[in-house]
């Protein structure tokens, strides 16, 4: 119809029905292609909607995307050969003895399988069937259970390889390697966070998390062999980091080898069949496609409200605030902080960043005294991606307090649920800071090995 | 070492991409194996046989042999690239200096009869004429060209000299570190043609040792694999019935059918690795075929999930509401999933339609048609609205049924 509408009523008008329809129920991926399509109507013409499948098709072509149903594939069939639940059973029994042992446990087996997998679903629904009815049982404090399990979990989206690093990558044309490699540190900090937050909790009171009987404990000889069964996984994360970190071998092949490997493991423990390839591919459809669509529909939302001039609007509106750049940058994590309880993550990185990173650029690297433009989208990439990590656990909306209330013993009430996850958002928020005040913790790694 | 030269015919990739899913389909529905497998053991075997999976997988540590011998190809690889790389130098010098002594050889031979031209010419020349000036400035060249041509004439034979031995050198540096990996390689396959014939053997004694072992059964995982096949069951409980019922199946098995690919796209992709490192030839067709392969996928899914409800939204209010005013609600937001889902069929049938005509192919060296990738739009599109149909007929019953009942 080719009607011109001022951009200020135009953000007002797009974003509204995007909050109206979403509130409706219907899925983001069609929300937004929907309303993309609607808004491409009354600016242009009908011969502007031609864009919608020159938008989705180099998606279709893109060859970094495909490394996403690969890490998912992975960890589901990591998931199902059952590597998950022994894991927790190997490190907690080498933990026994130290108090609040099992939460820690949790911690580093979540760790270790953030290193398997991309996306945090698996990892807090089995440690919540495996390790919380563990430690109500030896009777810990179910606050520190249920919050070590969440903030473990939810690692996942943050150490790589992260379906969200991947994602993130895409969009703003970055380095996959580079970003998984920037992840690293924070992610180990911010794990040193949760069991450094567990252990002294448990020290001060041992009630909180008291060690395993003795008679429980196993011998030092019985725990080299439960490590023996952990060789074949953390092998297998040792070679996909491995050749993704030394270019031997793209992200992709690296997912594509270390689903093979996945296969081989399931294999050891007799589980793999033409059933559970079919369940964990089904699953992996699933997964891929949701992510996929909500970048389908939100690509043509957000590259048509960019070119109609959106992001100069944002980028005049918060310097007309008279903020700094650090006050920029503040308010872009408030904002993402804010838009984290609500929305879906993949649905924030396509609606944000697009708009988010242009006007990070221009700020200029010196503005937050880094050393050069690259460091900067990789800087503002992990604080992005630590950040989206928390809007897994913040109330009221946070997936995993979700995963969690599926799982937990029905007696336990969402408010507590609720409540247990406070302390390690607030660690995740002293990461966060800590993160924006030392680059160097994102940016020492990957000039280490990128040089 | 030999290399490996397979390029993946088009009509492969097409066929594989159809008959693999459907054979995976019917053998996901036979029995479940449990226990150690003969075929599994021989899938393992021609997959993984150089890194000595298949011994591991019967957690026969003898497996661990295999992996030495394996890291010995892929440094035996590197350092062979290496070498190539320095023969590729050294024979670029060689055939740099041999330019330069092809060129100044009948220069410098020829250079002394020019001499003694250039002189019988000063001599004719009259005293003091335009003639003798020049011709005493062309012999003064011709004598200083003669002797840094002499120069550079020997240095370049020089570096001929040092630069073939060097050649020679590096050419059998290179032919070496290729043998040795080719040893190393035969010496692998000669362990795997054992095992081939010890496979039916080793299973038989790891299933034997498995069932000695005694069994305990693990609460937790036991629960887990519960919910993991809720999952799967849940699923397959969004069909209806009737004819909306007809479309979820449609979707369902559409969704299942493209779902197999990823198992397609893992042994490419470690066949692409395995091609690159151990026989130095990289393919020309794996990343390409595979992430066009993946585009279908994401575009055929859509449907899958839409059935499903994995597509995510905001539960904020709806989940609230009652199965009435999720009906109403729904009928008016489908609208804009027509526009799109509709949107993306017309335009997407436009955009396929002009690949066609010109029977776009890819710009590698594959030259694989693209147009059957566009046409997945289209399919998807299809799906999805059908999909969207199926939903839309549910909930008008849902408004129906209460409108009835109220």
């Amino acid at each position: 119809m080719g009607i011109e509408i001022d951009i200020a009523w135009l953000t007002l008008l797009m974003f509204g029905s995007l909050i109206v329809l979403l509130m409706a129920g219907l899925p983001l991926a069609f929300v937004t292609g929907g309303l993309a399509c609607v808004f491409l109507f009354i600016l242009g013409d009908e011969r502007t909607l031609n864009i919608v499948p020159s938008r989705i098709f180099p998606l279709m072509t893109n060859y970094q995307l495909s490394a996403i149903p690969l890490f998912i594939f992975l960890a589901a069939m990591l998931e199902r050969a059952g590597i998950i639940n022994e894991m927790f059973d190997v490190i907690y029994k080498l933990l026994g003895g130290v108090k609040g042992g099992l939460a820690s446990a949790t911690i580093i087996a979540s760790t270790i399988l953030a290193a398997m997998v991309g996306v945090i679903g698996a990892a807090v629904v089995t440690m919540g069937i495996i390790a919380l009815p563990a430690m109500l049982k030896r009777h810990y404090d179910p606050k520190i259970a249920m919050g070590s399990i969440m903030a473990g979990g939810t690692l996942g989206i943050l150490i790589p390889p992260s379906i969200l690093a991947i994602i993130y990558a895409v969009v703003a044309e970055q380095s996959v390697g580079e970003l998984f490699i920037g992840a690293v540190l924070p992610g180990l900090m911010l794990s040193g966070f949760y069991i450094l937050y567990v252990t002294v909790m448990c020290y001060v009171n041992p009630q909180k998390g008291p060690p395993i009987p003795v008679e429980e404990r196993v011998s030092t000889a019985e725990k080299m062999r439960l490590l023996g069964n952990m060789a074949a996984p953390l092998t297998l994360i040792a070679v996909v980091l491995g050749v993704i970190f030394t270019g031997v071998a793209t992200p992709v092949e690296a997912a594509g080898i270390g689903t093979f490997g996945a296969f081989i493991v399931a294999a050891i423990h007799r589980k793999l069949d033409w059933a559970t390839v079919r369940e964990a591919c089904l699953t992996t459809l699933k997964a891929s496609a949701m992510v996929i669509w909500i970048m389908f529909g939100a690509t043509i939302f957000v590259g048509l409200y960019v070119l109609e001039g959106g992001q100069q609007f944002v980028e005049d509106t918060m310097t007309g605030l008279g903020l700094g750049p650090w006050g920029i940058l503040i308010l872009m994590q408030v904002i993402l902080i804010l838009l984290g309880m609500f929305l879906d993550w993949v649905g924030i990185l396509l609606l944000a960043v697009p708009i988010f990173v242009p006007i990070i650029k221009a700020l200029g690297a010196q503005a937050f005294g880094l050393g050069s433009d690259s460091d900067l989208v990789l800087w503002f990439g992990v604080l992005y991606l630590v950040n989206m990590q928390m809007s897994f656990l913040s109330p009221p909306f946070g997936y995993a307090l979700f995963y969690l209330r599926g799982v937990a013993p029905p007696e336990i009430p969402m408010g507590d649920i609720f409540r247990s996850a406070l302390p390690f958002l607030f660690l995740q928020v002293v990461g966060l800071a800590a993160c924006m005040l030392f680059p160097q913790i994102i940016t020492w790694l990957p000039r280490l090995v990128y040089g | 070492m030999p290399s490996i030269d397979f390029i993946l015919p088009h009509w492969l990739y097409w066929g594989g991409l159809i008959v693999f899913p459907l054979v995976a389909m019917v053998m996901a529905r036979r029995t479940r194996t449990r226990g150690y497998s003969v075929p599994i053991a021989y899938m393992i075997l021609f997959t993984g046989g150089l890194l000595g999976l298949h011994r591991l997988y019967l957690r026969n540590m003898w497996g661990l042999v295999f992996l030495p011998i394996f890291f010995a190809i892929l440094v035996f690889n590197a350092q062979g690239r290496e070498a190539r790389e320095v023969v590729s130098q050294t024979a670029n010098e060689v055939a740099s200096a041999q330019r330069i002594v092809d060129r100044l050889e009948p220069k410098v031979t020829g250079a002394d009869d020019r001499i003694a031209k250039l002189q019988a010419d000063l001599e004719e020349a009259e005293e003091g004429s335009f003639a003798q000036i020049r011709a005493e400035k062309e012999l003064e060249k011709a004598q200083e060209s003669k002797v840094t041509d002499a120069e550079r004439l020997e240095k370049a034979q020089a570096e001929l000299d040092a630069a073939g031995p060097a050649l020679d050198n590096a050419r059998a540096a290179r032919k070496q570190w290729s043998d040795f990996a080719f040893y190393a390689l035969m010496l692998l396959c000669a362990l795997i043609a054992i095992d081939a014939l010890l496979i039916p053997g080793m299973v038989r004694k790891a299933q034997a040792r498995a069932d000695a072992e005694p069994r305990r059964v693990d609460p937790a995982a036991a629960a887990l694999q519960q919910i993991e096949q809720q999952e799967e069951k849940k699923d397959h409980d969004h069909i209806g019935t009737g004819w909306t019922g007809a479309i979820d199946r449609l979707s369902y098995f559409c969704g299942e059918f493209v779902s197999y690919w990823a198992v397609i796209a893992v042994f490419a992709y470690y066949f692409e690795v395995v091609a690159r490192y151990v026989f130095n030839s990289p393919t020309i067709w794996v990343h390409e075929g595979m992430f066009l392969m993946f585009g279908m996928q994401y575009l055929i899914a859509g449907a899958y999930a839409a059935l499903t409800d994995a597509h995510v939204k905001v539960d904020v209010f709806y989940a609230e509401w009652s199965p009435l005013r999720k009906a109403v609600v729904d009928l008016f937001t489908s609208i804009f999933f027509f526009i799109f889902a509709g949107t993306l069929l017309v335009t997407g049938w436009i955009f396929a339609m002009d690949a066609t005509v010109v029977n776009e192919v890819s710009f590698s060296e594959w030259t694989i048609a693209y147009w059957p990738f566009k046409w997945a739009i289209v399919v998807g599109a299809v799906l999805l609205i059908l999909q969207g149909i199926a939903k839309l007929a549910r909930d008008v019953a849902t408004v129906r049924h209460s409108m009835q009942a109220g």
